[in-house]
């Protein structure tokens, strides 16, 4: 049986770098939480196995980018049959960001540190050009390989990636005009 | 060239920008998880624990449970492939249950019956020709569609009425 200390502990090591990994995907704290707590529910049932493996942090890592991956294709692609508003679009994907502005979590508001500055800004980009960018920089992953998961051209991977990139870019130059503005200091320089 | 633009430099690996956006990624750190999420998983782990263990996951049965589990599967299966081969015969071409137990006399008249209507069936629908279960096929799969479109075509109209 798992010992439910232990488990905890293994818990309070790994929570923020699982749910870093789901919010980075999904750009919505309560959808990432839900992954997160799917990730440990797996790793639960599977603690005596992993719990001294020297690569569980891979796994978990690989673990909750699937569940969010699966939890962008599954769940919003149904939300979106019966939602959407817009006319069809050749260009679009799973990933299509749809999501409300409403159902945004605005982390800006909340992100006053440079790094926090970063990830709300990335949070913000649609989910189609975020995707693509985080498993290109944080995971490490090729634009083939990158295709090859999200089921997409290696054009559009390429795009979407530069366009991300244009529009973080953008959100910098404007967050940092603001802040001369106002006489704060500039967190990124681009 | 904006120093974003990565067309020109595909070929020599990731380029200026990229590096730049890397090493920047890489020096972030994680975001602090929820406070709620350990009691969400405790709770759901202990919400779990609480159903029977049939209705748990194969993996969280213990071993001693697994092991029961496995050999009375293995058993039924060894007893099936025993039995079936001696029943089977005599069930089908033997002419009823001749060789069953002692309420096979009692049973006789049902499986009369119930072999009739098999036969009947059969009959009927070696009858029927195969155009007809592809337009019963295409007439369900119309349907089908027809309901999700109908319903995503209410679902829109009352959002736009909303949005009005």
């Amino acid at each position: 049986m798992t010992d439910p200390e232990k488990f905890e502990a293994f818990m309070k090591a790994y929570q923020n770098m699982v749910f870093t990994t789901a919010m980075r995907l999904l750009g919505n704290t309560a959808e990432a939480e839900d992954v997160a707590q799917e990730v440990f529910l797996r790793a639960f049932d599977r603690f005596e196995s992993i719990k001294d493996h020297p690569k569980v942090g891979g796994w978990l890592r690989t673990v909750s980018r699937n569940l969010s991956l699966n939890h962008l294709t599954r769940h919003r692609a149904r939300w979106r049959l019966f939602t959407e508003m817009r006319s069809p679009d050749s260009d679009q994907t799973p990933f299509q960001d749809d999501i409300e502005a409403k159902e945004r979590t605005d982390t800006s508001a909340v992100a006053s540190d440079e790094g926090g500055l970063m990830e709300s800004f990335l949070a913000e980009l649609p989910a189609k050009q975020r995707v693509p960018l985080v498993l290109y920089h944080f995971d490490e992953m090729s634009y083939e390989e990158i295709a090859q998961t999200l089921k997409i051209s290696l054009g559009k991977v390429k795009t979407d990636i530069r366009r991300g990139r244009e529009n973080l870019r953008e959100r910098l130059t404007r967050s940092a005009a603001a802040r001369e503005e106002w006489g704060l200091p500039v967190p990124v320089s681009s | 060239m904006s120093s974003f633009d990565m067309e020109e430099h595909e070929s020599s690996g990731r380029d200026a920008a990229d590096k730049v956006l890397d090493q920047y990624f890489r020096a972030l750190s994680d975001t602090e998880a929820p406070a709620s999420l350990i009691p969400r998983v405790q709770a759901a782990i202990a919400a779990r624990a609480l159903r029977p263990w049939w209705q748990q996951s194969y993996q969280s049965w213990n071993h001693k449970t697994r092991t029961l589990v496995l050999s009375v599967a293995g058993g039924m299966l060894l007893l099936l492939s025993w039995l079936l081969p001696i029943y089977l015969p005599a069930i089908s071409g033997g002419g009823g249950f001749g060789l069953m137990t002692p309420y096979s006399s009692s049973l006789e008249p049902l499986w009369a019956v119930a072999m009739l209507l098999v036969g009947s069936l059969q009959a009927f629908l070696s009858q029927v020709p195969a155009t007809v279960y592809y337009l019963v096929a295409a007439i369900i799969w119309v349907g089908y569609l027809l309901a999700v479109g109908t319903g995503v075509f209410l679902c829109r109209l009352v959002q736009l009425q909303k949005a009005r």
